[in-house]
């Protein structure tokens, strides 16, 4: 396992953006109501926020970038990292890491570049990030969003309600009297197709048989397509030994730990999870009901919906757990204690 | 564990199931058999007798009888 701990780099602010247009699962329309009920009490997810035509993941991820690049006050010719996690970029070239670096105001000096992570990209990113930060000591950006809806059919009744759009940015810096970030990184890509938009790259380039639309499925080639039971065995199956091994691996306890914050998959999921684990679900927060499945963005959605008004500036330590498309899982435990949290913003 | 376990375990996974069940019920056509539902029985038969349906058993199987003999080939 890639079990690992990042010295003398903190986590100073977490931020995240959502779309202001609310889509409701009581009124999806390609469900019958049984299944409208069935959904929303299994997954536990009454509404999502759905980008407009114009905006992009990476436009959500830079919303809450300048606000909390002001708020922290720093100095953006200071930022030295910039990556950006996301399987929705702007453009297939070039990556949008290097846009968002100007946009920003952030000066030359600065790396960016992409990830290509969905559900486990925020402790992937926080790992690349506070990886390289205590190479350079200095201070580093990560951005991660995606616009789910974007890439998947609104007539797929499994998929579609479950997915909703939102962008976040998370600032980490230098810091010699921070404590460890811990990690326990792992990956199976034997299970790439559980998750996938089949057509549109290098391997099944875009055709017009792409674009066909199988009535069936509800989708296109072209569209994301999940297949919810493996995703749901896999999840069931790798995250509790995942989180187990991490707190074996550096002698802690879920007692040590103020919160755990899970990918918000869905409500069965997520309470399957912390019920392997033991946990007290007051120390499990969840966004799902009003904000739905976020993607990469989950945990940062959670932490800022959730945690904005508890954690900010105290001495907590809180462990991450993020799984999904890849198949890719992984978990971390971070201090909180430099954190500022803002409230979540809308766009 | 006879097919009448088995039966009893599947009927305990649904919230709501007001029709009869038997060995040759096609369980994807009763009235509250969604995909959700697929996920609640996984989950339950996980833990009840610590043995997990894959997508392809629940795809490939039409009566209960059918997922009752996957479980006893294991």
């Amino acid at each position: 396992m890639a079990l690992f701990d990042v010295n003398k780099v903190s986590l100073k602010g977490v931020a995240a953006c959502v779309p202001k247009n609310i889509a409701k699962n009581a009124e999806y329309p390609y469900q019958t109501e049984l299944e409208r009920k069935q959904f929303i009490k299994t997954t536990g997810i009454e509404q999502r926020r759905i980008v407009d035509s114009n905006t992009t993941a990476s436009d959500l991820c830079f919303k809450a970038a300048d606000n909390l690049l002001s708020e922290l006050k720093w100095d953006r010719s200071e930022i030295n990292v910039l990556v950006f996690v996301s399987q929705t970029p702007d453009y297939k070239i070039p990556c949008t890491a290097t846009i968002l670096q100007d946009k920003l105001g952030i000066g030359k000096s600065c790396m960016a570049f992409d990830v290509n992570l969905g559900c486990s990209g925020y402790v992937y990113g926080l790992s690349i990030v506070s990886s390289l930060l205590a190479q350079i000591k200095g201070k580093g950006l990560l951005l991660v969003g995606d616009a789910s809806s974007t890439c998947i059919n609104l007539k797929d009744k499994t998929t579609a309600p479950l997915f909703s759009d939102a962008g976040s940015a998370s600032a980490l810096s230098f810091d010699d009297k921070a404590k460890p970030i811990q990690f326990n990184l792992q990956s199976d890509g034997a299970g790439y197709e559980a998750i996938i938009s089949p057509d549109g790259g290098s391997r099944n380039p875009m055709s017009e048989d792409s674009l066909v639309f199988d009535e069936a499925l509800g989708r296109t080639r072209a569209d994301m397509f999940l297949d919810g039971i493996r995703v749901f065995n896999f999840s069931r199956r790798e995250v509790a030994p995942n989180v187990t091994a991490l707190l074996e691996h550096f002698e802690r306890s879920t007692e040590d730990l103020s919160y755990f914050i899970f990918h918000q998959a869905n409500k069965l999921m997520n309470d399957m999870i912390a019920k392997k684990l033991n946990l007290d679900m007051a120390k499990v927060p969840q966004s799902l009901r009003l904000l739905g499945n976020t993607g990469a963005a989950s945990i940062p959605v959670t932490l800022v919906d959730q945690l904005d008004t508890i954690i900010g500036k105290q001495d907590k330590e809180v462990l991450l757990s993020g799984f999904g498309v890849g198949l890719s899982w992984g978990s971390c435990i971070v201090s909180m204690e430099e954190c500022t949290i803002l409230r979540l913003i809308e766009y | 564990m006879d097919i009448d376990e088995f039966i009893k375990i599947f009927r305990e996974s649904f919230d709501e199931l007001n029709e009869e069940i038997s060995p040759s019920t096609k369980f994807k056509e009763l009235e509250y058999w969604t995909s959700m539902q697929a996920l609640l029985l996984i989950a339950h038969v996980d833990d009840t007798l610590g043995f997990v349906f894959s997508a392809d058993n629940i795809r490939g199987s039409e009566s209960i009888e059918d997922l009752y003999r996957i479980y006893q080939n294991a």
